[in-house]
Formats: structure tokens, C-alpha cells, sequence
């Protein structure tokens, strides 16, 4: 069925790119459509138990595993993207993330001096707060204390968040599924609901399996959920479906001929859990679910971040080693568990490629350089919780990817990369992108302040185009 | 009793059997069969790709007709998957990540007709919303 509207823009992917841009270009005056392959769930309907949360806000009914399911990817599938069941944590980008930008993109408005406007642009479509401390449960203590004993330094995290109300006795790692009382600054509070009064047409739940650019339009071709396909038509296409999501597309769409660096330099920041056993109670689960984050600088240079994360019963049953009596023992000390992850900033970049039917193969490992890094970060946790009393130590041997980047880097050379220093696609010109598909290495920094800041940047790129 | 759209009796046996042996129960928690929550399978069955969905089903019926002490031992090797080389390694991750996946879940979701899992490990998470309290899960 071919819709009969033409669009100004369509975006494809309603994460945190595709929202923040669609709000821009409407709030401009454009006539937007966002279209996302996800639910639009709102504070009333987010999945309460684990299993559905699992199951229906991200791809694969939970997990993807990269070609040799050593890394579990976790990609999200809502309206809203991961600011849906992200930590919402907001740091900008140092020297360090933006030198190796442009030293292997070549472009040169990749600095803190030049984003930082973008930033503070960002700053004004959502509430970004210092998480707390007087709040802080028993394993942000462990954290605090380790890093002190140990002679590390951590600093207080920044949250996209309004008033999440601790004194109530509220738990942030129920807001893993979506926060249920909207404090959390997910895009579907905020610069979607501004965007959608002024106009903006969403459309969820529609599969995107095919773009398009020809004679100045583009054309988008879903699959709806009552199995109907659809074409939508417009003059501008933005994508926004990710790292994964953006390479899927456009190689099944056959671009690929004409940028041969399509799926190439694919990283995640490869997240290793472990977990330290505590004679006392330390009810991670309470509270702020993160207060601290690691600041320190030899940490920085070694290649990896450590943050003080816990997580639901089903995610932490799948750490724990081992099954039968023993893992269910385990279970049972689950208020007992402080955890601690390591975060490493990935040097080998993976490889995005589609199947026969279609379907995405994540080629992606650790090279010595990057188990160096995991471990190293590993030795740092095992001071912190030798350091606070853990009587017992359990490694996580499971990488979790939630940052997941690139497929589609930035950079001035098309045979070495897929997005011009303009978000545009090489050699397309109706074709933008500006999401963490973009981003040409690993930053090593949760990446979704900058995922916002960059969209703000491609949107005011996109409307100059538009209007010379 | 089998209510599942996605799977047959033999294969709901083999989800029983392995669930059983991976969570066989304790004077605390109830068995993975003992929980019920295997009734409640369908909410995850009917969000796998139609690949996975193939893969698991195929695995269940092999774990149904298996000896449980040749299931256990299959299981203790998938568990250290990390000694083996690939291919061997990734079929065996994936099994483990598959297998646990499915049987984690359904019973730490806190979904079965029996008691609170929740409630026995003193999982206590909770938001309260708009003057009410709305437990984890």
C-alpha cells in the first residue's frame, strides 16, 4: 500500500537520534514522520515482570548473540530507543574520545570546543541531575569506599532524570523496563511529547525493510503489524535505527555497492559483570540504582571505566556460574551481591553483514589489547571488593554489548567511511544519519549525551540543506 | 497440563526436565516445575525469532528422551564452554546462554502460580506510583 502523504522527512528509529531529530525539524515546521519497528509503551503499559520486559522491548525477544556468542548484544526495540531502559546517564565526551575521533574520521568539528554548544542544547529539552548521594544504597557504599581504600578516584554520576522520589522508597532498577512514574528523561517524555503537539506523525510498530533514493525522493517500505506492507514517501530520510539496525537496512537495501565501508567498524564497549559476596546485606537493588562513576585517570588510559551497576533477578541468575543447588543457593544471597562492572573501551572493531534472509551477523571479538583492558578493570573491582569485606568474588565471563557503535562512521573519505562530515550518507544526498551508527571508534563514555548533541547538529545541518 | 501454542507435550517435558535440573528446588525455593512458571512459557516463546524458536524446540525434545544424568552432564559442559575451541565453544555458549535464558526467566520473572520467588530471595525493588505502591514485578 503506498501512503498517500508526502513527507518532508521520514525517520527511521525512534531512539534517542531519531526522536531528538524529529523534534527539531518539526519544531522547525517540517512535515515529519517517525516510523520505529518497536511498541510506543507509555508510564501505564511498560512490562512489569522481567521476562516481558526482556522479551518485548528489545530484538531478539531479549538477547542477540554476536557469530560466536561471546557478546550478548542488547538492542532496543520501543519508541524511545534505549533512553527507554538505559541508566540515562549523561557525560560529555573528553579530549580523549574526540582526538581518536578525528584522527581516524578527519573531521575536524569533532572537538569538545564544537560540541560543547550542542551539548548545552541538549541540556534544554531535559532535566540532567547529580544522582543524590544521601540516597545511595549499600553497593554505591561498597563502590565509594573501595574506590577510597584503593586510592581510585570516582565522582557523582549525572542523570537524566525529574524527581524520581527516593524518599518514597522508589528503586531506579525498576525503570530498566521504563520508568512507571516518568522522571526518567526517556524521548517519549520529553522531546517526543513536544514534537508529536506540533505535528509530528509517528508510526510504531512498523518493520522498515527496504529505503530508497531516487530522483530527488525517497522511499520507505515497512512491514506494519498486522503483516500489511506499507510505502511511505517523502523528501528527506533520516535513520535512526542504530549501530545494527542502520547497517541491516541499507545493505538489504543495496547500498553497500557504493560504500564499501557499510558495517565496518562496529564496536560495543564490551561490559563484564562481577560480583562480590558480602556477609551483610548491601541491597543493591534499593535506591538510585548508580550514584558514582569511576574519574579516574589511569583508568582512562588503560582503556576501561568500572561503573557500580546491579541488576534484576533473571539478568543476575544468568551471571551467576554454574547451576542447581548451588546457583539457587546464590540466588537466595542476592541482597547479599554488590556488583561492580567493567567497561572496556574496544580497540577491534566488528563487522556487521546480513544473512540470506536478511538478518544481521554481528562479527565481533576481543583482541589481546582489549582483554588486557577487561582485565585490568578486573583487578581494580578485585582490590574494591577485597578491599570492603567480599568473602567471595565471582567473575562475569559474559560480555554484555549496550553501547553498540558504528556500521556507518563518520568521515571525509568514502572509501573509509560511510557518513560525510554533512550526516549525509556518501554520494546521497536526500540520506542523513546521526546516531551511534556514526560514531568512528570507541569512546570509551556512555555514548547517548553525545548521541543527542550530534543529532541537534545534523538536524540544524539538515534544515540549511533543505532551505539553500 | 501442556497449554502452550509454541510447544508440544514432548517438548514441554523437556522444558520441565531441564528446568528441574537446573533450579531442582531447596528447602526454600521451589523447583523450576514446582513454581508453575513453565505455564507461562508462551509470553516468551511468542517473542523469538522463528530461527531461535526452531533451535529451542528441537533442543527440548532431545533433553525430553535424554537420561537426566546425560542431560546434567551436557549442561555441566556447556557451563564451561570456555574450555572448549570453536565451533565446539560457541554451540555450547550458545546453549548455555539459550537454555539458562529460557529457564532463569521464566522462574526470577516471579510469574508462576506458586509462591513468590520475589518474596523468598527478599526481592523488595518497588516504585510507588501516584499514591500507590506497585511492587517489582
Amino acid at each position: 500500500m503506498l501512503a498517500e502523504d508526502m513527507y518532508d522527512v521520514i525517520i527511521v528509529g525512534a531512539g534517542v537520534s531519531g526522536s531528538f531529530v524529529a523534534n527539531a525539524l518539526t519544531q522547525a515546521g517540517m512535515k515529519c514522520l517517525l516510523v520505529e519497528a518497536g511498541k510506543y509503551f507509555t508510564k501505564e503499559t511498560y512490562p512489569r515482570k522481567e521476562v516481558d520486559a526482556n522479551s518485548q522491548l528489545y530484538w531478539g525477544g531479549g538477547v542477540e548473540l554476536n557469530s560466536d556468542a561471546t557478546i550478548g548484544l542488547l538492542r532496543p526495540k520501543a519508541v524511545g530507543g534505549g533512553s527507554i531502559m538505559n541508566q540515562a546517564l549523561m557525560d560529555r565526551f573528553d579530549d580523549s574520545a574526540f582526538d581518536a575521533w578525528r584522527e581516524v574520521s578527519g573531521v575536524p568539528f569533532l572537538t569538545r570546543r564544537d560540541l560543547d554548544p550542542w551539548y548545552a542544547r541538549v541540556s534544554d529539552h531535559i532535566s540532567i541531575q547529580t544522582v543524590p548521594e544521601e540516597y545511595r544504597n549499600g553497593n554505591a557504599v561498597v563502590f565509594k569506599d573501595g574506590f577510597e581504600n584503593n586510592g581510585y578516584r570516582c565522582a557523582p554520576l549525572k542523570r537524566a532524570q525529574g524527581d524520581c522520589r527516593f524518599e518514597d522508597g522508589n528503586c531506579c532498577i525498576e525503570c530498566l523496563s521504563g520508568c512507571r512514574i516518568d522522571s526518567k528523561q526517556s524521548m517519549a517524555v520529553t522531546v517526543l511529547r513536544r514534537a508529536r503537539e506540533k505535528g509530528l506523525e509517528i508510526v510504531p510498530e512498523l518493520e522498515v525493510k527496504r529505503v530508497a533514493e531516487l530522483n530527488g525522493e525517497v522511499t520507505v517500505t515497512g512491514v506494519a503489524a498486522d503483516g500489511n506492507t506499507v510505502v511511505y514517501r517523502g523528501k528527506t530520510l533520516v535513520l535512526g535505527s542504530g549501530a545494527i539496525g542502520n547497517s541491516r537496512l541499507l545493505l538489504n537495501s543495496g547500498f553497500a555497492a557504493r560504500l564499501p565501508a557499510l558495517g565496518h567498524g562496529f564496536y560495543t564497549h564490551p561490559q563484564y559483570m562481577n560480583l562480590g559476596v558480602y556477609d551483610e546485606p548491601i541491597n543493591a537493588h534499593r535506591g538510585p540504582l548508580q550514584s558514582y562513576k569511576s574519574d579516574d585517570p589511569n583508568f582512562r588510559r588503560s582503556g576501561f571505566k568500572l561503573e557500580n551497576v546491579f541488576a534484576p533477578p533473571v539478568a543476575i541468575a544468568m551471571l551467576v556460574p554454574g547451576f542447581g543447588a548451588a546457583h539457587q543457593r546464590r540466588m537466595r544471597q542476592i541482597t547479599h551481591l554488590a556488583c561492580i562492572e567493567v567497561a572496556v573501551r574496544d580497540t577491534n572493531p566488528g563487522h556487521i553483514r546480513v544473512n540470506s534472509k536478511g538478518y544481521p551477523v554481528v562479527q565481533k571479538r576481543l583482541n589481546d589489547e582489549d582483554r588486557c583492558r577487561r582485565d585490568r578493570g578486573r583487578d581494580a573491582i578485585r582490590n574494591i571488593f577485597l578491599s570492603t569485606g567480599a568473602k567471595e568474588i565471582i567473575e562475569g565471563n559474559v560480555a554484555i554489548g549496550l553501547h553498540l557503535m558504528g556500521g556507518c562512521n563518520l568521515g571525509t573519505d568514502p572509501t573509509k567511511s560511510v557518513t560525510s562530515p554533512e550526516f549525509r550518507l556518501h554520494g546521497h544526498q536526500h540520506v542523513y544519519v546521526a546516531d551511534s551508527s556514526v560514531f568512528p571508534n570507541a569512546p570509551g563514555i556512555n555514548p547517548s549525551f553525545t548521541i543527542m548533541a550530534l543529532s541537534l547538529m545534523a538536524a540544524d545541518r539538515l534544515l540549511k540543506d533543505v532551505r539553500i | 497440563m501442556n497449554a502452550s501454542r509454541y510447544l508440544s507435550p514432548l517438548q514441554h517435558a523437556g522444558l520441565l526436565k531441564v528446568g528441574d535440573v537446573l533450579i531442582p528446588g531447596d528447602h526454600e525455593l521451589p523447583s523450576f516445575s514446582r513454581s508453575r512458571c513453565v505455564e507461562q512459557a508462551d509470553r516468551m516463546f511468542a517473542y523469538m525469532t522463528e530461527s531461535d524458536l526452531a533451535g529451542v524446540k528441537v533442543l527440548l525434545a532431545v533433553f525430553a528422551i535424554l537420561p537426566r544424568f546425560l542431560l546434567r552432564g551436557i549442561l555441566a559442559l556447556t557451563d564451561k564452554q570456555r574450555s572448549f575451541p570453536d565451533p565446539i565453544g560457541t554451540v555450547l555458549r550458545m546453549i548455555n546462554i539459550g537454555i539458562k535464558g529460557i529457564v532463569m526467566s521464566l522462574y526470577y520473572s516471579d510469574i508462576g502460580e506458586g509462591p513468590s520467588i520475589h518474596q523468598l530471595i527478599a526481592w523488595d525493588a518497588k516504585v510507588v506510583e501516584s499514591g500507590s505502591t506497585a511492587e517489582a514485578s
